[in-house]
């Protein structure tokens, strides 16, 4: 006779061992669920190359500024922005009104010294009559600082009539195409003053951009390089790298300071007007070779940069993955891909991607 | 007033034995659902030779935690891997035993034949030698049929042990003769009154024996700890005697995983244990 409470007892043992069972010939799986996931790569063999890239927007190489030296009122602006002058061709007329006053004071001026000096001589021939030796001397005086006033005088006058005809017109120094026109009818231009300038369109163009020291250090002066303008008409120009200069400090996303480098590039084709944007992309492979891993699979500690790698143990109760560091010695880089130089074989798997934070040795399950 | 005096005095007095027995077993499932940090407080001092400091005996967890046995069942194979080690060993003991016992008992009991008493007691012999004193000369015997590391160590000395002959014997003992003289009257061969008449009489008996063997063997530690080198070879057992100094945090839940099956068959089994007690006077 079997009583209640053994049946129960027994039912109890036998679901006990069913369960432990269970979870013996579950456990990797239900072990494998439970793990980090991960997703790996291997890393690429190849020659890693940086794209260097910039934009900036044309200028022209070389412009003149055509200033005011008078100040005058503009009488009459003869040239229109954006059009093509010659050397020597008049661009604004001034209005010489004041300057032609001044001239008229100092004729007047002139005639008045040449009545005063009729004057004068009137009182020399009266001290020359009654031979008063201290009257001639001063008669003789007075007609020599008269004569001197006389000769300021006259240097004046001839001043006030070449400026008058020099400053009366603003002619081009040289050929180009006017920019920037200040001078507008019966306004005055401040002396000094930039009243247009000229770009010297024969001269070519050139634009700028900034890269960080890194990346300028792979761009030699002189080099080629294809440049592509956005204008009203896109077009494929050929620059040459004229000049790498310091430019100010930039920094890097991590807030370290990165001296930034400024790049001019030449430009020489045709049908440019200056002011369109341009930009350049080009690829300079690395002398560096080694294979080549995603940046973003960097991880860093006190000994060094690393990288995940999943080691494979295989046996009767399941194969398991576990991760381990592999520390690596990495060359260049561009933005996104770095050059690993030795820690990491071709085979190997690198942990791309991971569902928690990994550690040294944690099991893992692979995607 | 006599009347309920004596038997309430007896319950107290079975009343507070059976709490100090229990005792450990309770703080053993307690503590099984304490976190590991909070086992690690209060008994991290185990095993350890400073004496300042003393073991906490907790009763109520701080916070009640599946931790351990998510460890024990779910997150470290290991340990159910060595559960089915001591199953993988102390099932074919059983088996084994019950068959090779109940034969020999029953020509220990019933069958007449020179010698057969001085049989027994030299059979018997080996039971009432401690297992510390056979160690050496059983170590060397299994060093030479080559079973060292092997669970033959385990099984076959287990197998023939004399616990069951001498047990079953005693059931075999309380079979009336009358029986087998009606059996061999109607022309019933030794094996067909073993199977008929001698089997179905000593089924409670092998049941007993089959409890007795299993609480004796589930708990083995001497055995596989000498006989079986490679760790992922032993019984749960012999982990659980070394568990403080590895892997203290999940002590009670593997020790409640390894005493539940023992526990449920007793449950299932109590009669037939209680009486093989009874009828052989021996155990513990």
């Amino acid at each position: 006779m079997v009583s209640r409470k053994q049946r129960i007892s027994g039912i109890a043992l036998a679901v006990f061992l069913l369960l432990l069972a269970g979870l013996t010939l579950f456990s990797q799986t239900i072990q494998t669920a439970l793990l980090p996931k991960v997703t790996t790569e291997k890393p690429a063999k190849k020659t890693l190359a940086h794209r260097i890239e910039g934009s900036g927007s044309i200028t022209p190489r070389r412009q003149t500024e055509v200033k005011s030296d008078n100040g005058w009122k503009v009488a009459k602006v003869h040239v229109r922005n954006e059009e093509q002058v010659k050397k020597d061709q008049v661009l604004v007329t001034f209005d010489g009104t004041e300057a032609q006053q001044q001239l008229l004071d100092a004729e007047d001026d002139l005639k008045k010294r040449n009545l005063n000096r009729e004057v004068l001589q009137e009182q020399f021939v009266d001290a020359q009559r009654s031979g008063d030796e201290v009257a001639i001397r001063k008669a003789i005086r007075d007609l020599e600082l008269e004569q001197l006033d006389r000769d300021i005088a006259m240097r004046r006058i001839e001043n006030l009539r070449k400026d008058l005809a020099r400053k009366r017109t603003l002619t081009a120094p040289v050929d180009g195409k006017v920019t920037d026109l200040q001078a507008e009818e019966s306004m005055s231009v401040p002396q000094g003053q930039p009243v247009l300038i000229l770009v010297e369109t024969g001269e070519g163009f050139q634009f700028n951009f900034t890269v960080n020291q890194d990346t300028a250090a792979l761009i030699r002066k002189g080099e080629k390089v294809t440049v592509n303008v956005e204008g009203d008409k896109p077009l494929q120009a050929e620059g040459t790298v004229a000049e790498i200069k310091s430019a100010s400090q930039g920094s890097e996303p991590d807030g370290s300071a990165q001296t930034q480098k400024s790049i001019v590039v030449f430009l020489s084709a045709g049908g440019l007007q200056g002011g369109e944007s341009a930009s350049v992309s080009w690829e300079k492979p690395f002398e560096e070779k080694g294979l080549v891993i995603q940046k973003k699979w960097l991880k860093k500690d006190g000994n060094g940069s690393y990288v995940f790698i999943v080691r494979e143990k295989r046996s009767s109760l399941g194969n398991t993955y576990t991760v381990q560091k592999a520390y690596v010695v990495t060359g260049k880089g561009n933005d996104e891909e770095i050059v690993v130089l030795g820690g990491v074989f071709p085979e190997e798997d690198i942990v791309t991607e991971s569902s928690e934070p990994l550690q040294q040795g944690n099991r893992v399950r692979l995607n | 007033m006599k009347q309920w005096v004596t038997p309430l005095l007896r319950s107290l007095l079975l009343i507070a034995i059976a709490v100090l027995l229990l005792m450990p077993v309770v703080l053993n499932v307690v503590s099984s659902f304490m976190t590991e940090r909070e086992i690690l407080a209060n008994y991290g001092m185990l095993g350890k030779t400073d004496t300042s400091v003393f073991v906490n005996l907790k009763w109520i967890p701080d916070w009640v935690s599946f931790q351990q046995y998510d460890k024990v069942l779910i997150a470290t194979p290991k340990f159910l891997y060595l559960f089915w080690n001591s199953v993988w060993l102390v099932a074919p003991i059983i088996i084994g035993q019950a068959v090779v016992a109940t034969l020999a008992a029953f020509a220990f009991g019933k069958l007449r034949f020179p010698g057969r008493n001085g049989l027994f007691f030299l059979y018997l012999m080996t039971m009432l030698m401690p297992f510390q004193v056979t160690l050496v000369p059983n170590y060397l015997m299994v060093d030479r049929l080559g079973l060292l590391n092997h669970s033959g160590s385990i099984i076959l000395p287990g197998v023939f042990a004399a616990f069951g002959v001498f047990l079953l014997r005693q059931f075999m003992l309380h079979i009336h003769s009358a029986y087998i003289e009606a059996a061999k009257m109607d022309g019933a061969g030794y094996l067909r009154i073993f199977v008929s008449v001698a089997l179905p009489m000593v089924k409670p008996g092998i049941a007993a024996l089959i409890v007795l063997l299993f609480v004796d063997y589930w708990n083995m530690v001497e055995q596989p700890l000498i006989f079986l080198q490679d760790a992922a070879m032993q019984p749960l057992s012999v982990f659980l005697s070394r568990i403080q100094e590895e892997t203290l945090g999940v002590s009670f839940a593997v020790s409640v995983v390894y005493m539940t099956p023992m526990v449920l068959l007793f449950l299932s089994a109590e009669r037939y244990f209680i009486e093989g007690i009874q009828l052989s006077g021996v155990k513990g």
